[in-house]
């Protein structure tokens, strides 16, 4: 199924509103998995794939020692955004991932999308401080759906060079299933009608005598 | 000049970097509340009247491409226009509408006519896939071709007697156009990627389509010509004898009917940093026109000739909503005031335009703001740049590494008047915004007399700061940043960047409790219709208004002819 861009955005957020996630980390997580569309990833599934695994979704403690945030996993949906701010208030902070990153892919995009935001880059490094990925401006997304192990992830800033808020414009694919299954999410933000609501919309209350 | 204002992009520290920041820019204190924004009149750059300068620019070559219409004007027709490089046509599909389908209503499932504008021209068989969908509206499913999706009514009252003096060989009554001033209303124009159409991000390869909502007005305009051509087709088929076609200043006169109600209001909420470049835009402008320290005898009579041409708006202005009909009636006695003044006192030889304004202090809001917008019609031409500004890319984003006790600061300095309401009342948070399940469109809801409020959205910004505030002077360590502050409190990210964005663009916050009770959601539709273009503000309601679009706009056949007053085209009058 073909879909735009706006509806990518639309039907995460209120997935993510469906899901009691806060407003504006629905907003951020919104715009990641419309990224990961135009980077030719099926995002809307990768989303769908977190929000059922229970995991993902349990409140994860995140611990702060100085500079260093840990935790043992990320989610993107749970304590992934905070991380992404902590990492973003200064330099020579990290956060540290002692057991697993859950959909790695929509975390890479939430990183992705901040670099576009923010400048820099982030970099993740395994417990021997090898850098496994670099995420900046020119990142590529990898074809990856697990990634457990120890992670320290950085972000180091630069300037900014290029134009914010710029990608390039494709229609996004998503398949059926997974559509239905987040307009069924979405819809559960929706209220339903009152009589006096009806009353009050535009064009209530009158004949067409114009 | 235009160059350095797409690079401001008119933020508030680039502008005062760049020394462009006028000291005499009215403040977000005076502009930002909900009674002023609510008075709002269009101006030189309202979108409507950029898409106008832009197709006078280059030939739009507009024509009938196809008319396929039957002799009782059923059936479908396709209009094209070139704006830019580029070539649009709006596919409008007619049939029958019984009287009892006929609604204003966006929860309507039939209308007289269909549209939707198409990226170059559709083949026939792409047009017989189209019917299946347009007609539809909604409930269709399109592509990227299709830009925009429309549908609009006959007015009931204006239209058949339109056709039948037209049938007969009449021109209709000056009485009955001004009294209606449209042929067709929409009632629904969507783009931005709804029901799979093209993102706007889509169409910004046209550079024309870059300054707000362009493709949206294009499709209105393009609607209009389609009245037109409608209603003398329909003639002409009554009556190919005696038929003729509408006088050319009847039609200029006749715009677009529009019934606006709480699906645009939450835009401007949603939208913060764009909302600032529009009034910062105008602001800006407005108090560039006000440091005029001469005239030229041309801008002088410029000056009277459109206060002239307001004041004869105002008087044809008629609404039947009370409030609406007091302001209108105060507006027109006030302008008539100031006419008088400046045809009769002595006058200063300098800053006049300043000394003029100054007038308006003690007059009544909607009496400030038709003056604002006709000081704006002589905006000098280094402002042509800003309509590109107009479009504000730049999302509220966080700031972590902000002080708490710079944002405290914040919070002191811009959001003061948050701490002057009365947030205790139950009246202050009776209201709750919603979305529907019937039209997935925004509402509004009593919280406390129907469900669904904790499916609300969030606009209740006055309590959301007043508790930020409260949380941050318990935080024991100032010097903290906002990132360390929200592993602690996560769920006050929402209103933190929301303050620090006000910062930066500081006409993005509607200063004014959209959750109480007395809150007229009315004044957030005009302010956004304003900016559109609209005018003839009708209330039907605190909730929803008709409007009229492209009224007094050039028609498409006058592209050909040159003219060199295409933009003249505010305050539109038919007692010339």
């Amino acid at each position: 199924m073909v879909v735009s861009e706006n509806e990518v955005y639309q039907i995460i957020k209120k997935s993510c509103i469906s899901e009691n996630i806060y407003e504006d980390r629905a907003e951020d997580i919104g715009k990641a998995i419309s990224f990961l569309h135009t980077n030719y990833i099926n995002g809307c599934a990768e989303f769908k794939q977190l929000i059922t695994d229970p995991n993902a979704k349990k409140n994860i403690s995140l611990k702060k020692e100085k500079n260093s945030l840990i935790t043992n996993n990320l989610s993107p949906i749970e304590n992934g955004i905070p991380i992404i701010d902590w990492l973003l208030s200064g330099q020579n902070k990290e956060a540290r991932i002692i057991n697993q990153i859950m959909s790695p892919l929509i975390f890479f995009a939430l990183l992705a999308k901040n670099i576009l935001n923010y400048g820099g880059k982030f970099q993740i490094s395994d417990e021997k401080q090898n850098i496994i990925f670099i995420i900046d401006e020119n990142f590529k997304f990898p074809k990856i759906n697990l990634l457990t192990g120890y992670f320290i992830i950085t972000w180091s800033k630069i300037n900014l060079t290029f134009q914010p808020n710029k990608t390039n414009y494709k229609m996004h694919n998503v398949d059926l299933a997974t559509w239905k299954y987040l307009q069924k999410k979405a819809f559960k933000t929706y209220v339903p009608e009152s009589i006096q609501s009806r009353k009050l919309g535009a064009g209530a209350g009158l004949l067409d005598n114009d | 000049m235009k160059g350095t204002f797409v690079a401001l992009n008119l933020n508030k520290s680039s502008v005062s970097q760049c020394g462009n920041l006028p000291l005499n820019l009215r403040t977000p204190k005076l502009v930002m509340n909900l009674e002023r924004l609510g008075s709002l009149f269009p101006q030189k750059y309202s979108f409507m009247r950029i898409l106008i300068r832009n197709l006078f620019k280059k030939n739009p070559n507009f024509r009938v491409e196809k008319n396929k219409l039957n002799s009782m004007g059923f059936g479908h027709c396709v209009l094209t226009i070139n704006l830019g490089e580029l070539l649009y046509s709006l596919v409008c599909f007619t049939g029958k509408l019984a009287a009892e389908e006929r609604s204003d209503r966006v929860i309507a499932t039939k209308w007289d006519a269909c549209f939707c504008l198409y990226l170059g021209i559709p083949n026939d068989q792409e047009i017989k896939k189209l019917r299946q969908h347009v007609t539809k509206q909604e409930n269709g499913r399109f592509n990227n071709n299709v830009l925009v999706l429309s549908r609009a009514n006959k007015s009931v009252s204006l239209f058949e007697y339109v056709l039948n003096c037209l049938a007969n060989g009449k021109q209709p009554s000056k009485k009955s156009i001004m009294k209606t001033s449209y042929l067709m209303r929409t009632t629904a124009v969507y783009g931005n990627g709804k029901f799979g159409i093209a993102d706007r991000n889509l169409i910004l390869g046209n550079k024309e389509l870059i300054p707000p909502f362009q493709i949206e007005m294009l499709t209105v305009y393009l609607i209009r010509e389609f009245s037109f051509f409608y209603i003398e087709y329909l003639a002409k088929h009554k009556n190919k004898k005696n038929a003729i076609t509408l006088d050319l200043n009847l039609k200029k006169y006749l715009g677009i009917g529009n019934s606006t109600g709480l699906g645009m209001a939450p835009f401007l909420v949603n939208h913060p940093s764009l909302l600032h470049s529009w009034i910062m835009a105008k602001e800006l402008i407005l108090a560039e026109v006000l440091k005029f320290k001469t005239l030229t005898n041309f801008q002088f009579q410029k000056f009277i000739e459109l206060l002239t041409r307001a004041k004869k708006h105002v008087n044809e202005w008629q609404v039947e909503d009370k409030s609406q009909s007091r302001k209108i009636k105060k507006l027109n006695s006030e302008v008539n005031l100031l006419i008088k003044k400046l045809t009769t006192q002595n006058l200063p030889n300098i800053y006049l335009l300043k000394y003029f304004f100054d007038q308006t202090k003690n007059l009544s809001i909607e009496t400030q703001e038709i003056v604002a917008s006709i000081l704006i019609e002589l905006a000098p031409n280094k402002f042509e740049g800003i309509e590109e500004c107009l479009a504000n890319p730049n999302e509220p984003k966080l700031v972590p590494s902000m002080l708490i006790s710079e944002l405290i600061e914040i919070i002191r300095n811009d959001y003061d008047w948050v701490f002057k309401l009365d947030l205790r009342k139950k009246s202050s948070d009776t209201n709750f915004w919603y979305i529907s399940q019937e039209k997935l469109e925004p509402r509004l809801g009593n919280r406390y007399e129907e469900k669904g409020s904790e499916l609300e959205m969030p606009f209740k910004i006055p309590h959301y700061v007043k508790l930020l505030k409260s949380l941050l002077e318990k935080y024991p360590n100032k010097n903290d940043t906002v990132a360390s502050f929200l592993l602690k409190n996560p769920s006050e990210r929402f209103i933190i960047r929301r303050i620090q964005n006000n910062a930066r663009y500081p006409y993005s916050e509607i200063r004014d409790n959209l959750v109480d009770k007395n809150c007229k959601p009315i004044d957030m539709l005009r302010c956004k219709l304003s900016f559109f273009g609209a005018s003839k503000f009708d209330p039907k309601s605190d909730k929803w208004t008709r409007v009229t679009l492209f009224q007094g706009a050039p028609i498409a056949s006058e592209f050909f002819s040159n003219k060199k007053n295409y933009d003249d085209w505010s305050f539109a009058t038919l007692t010339n």
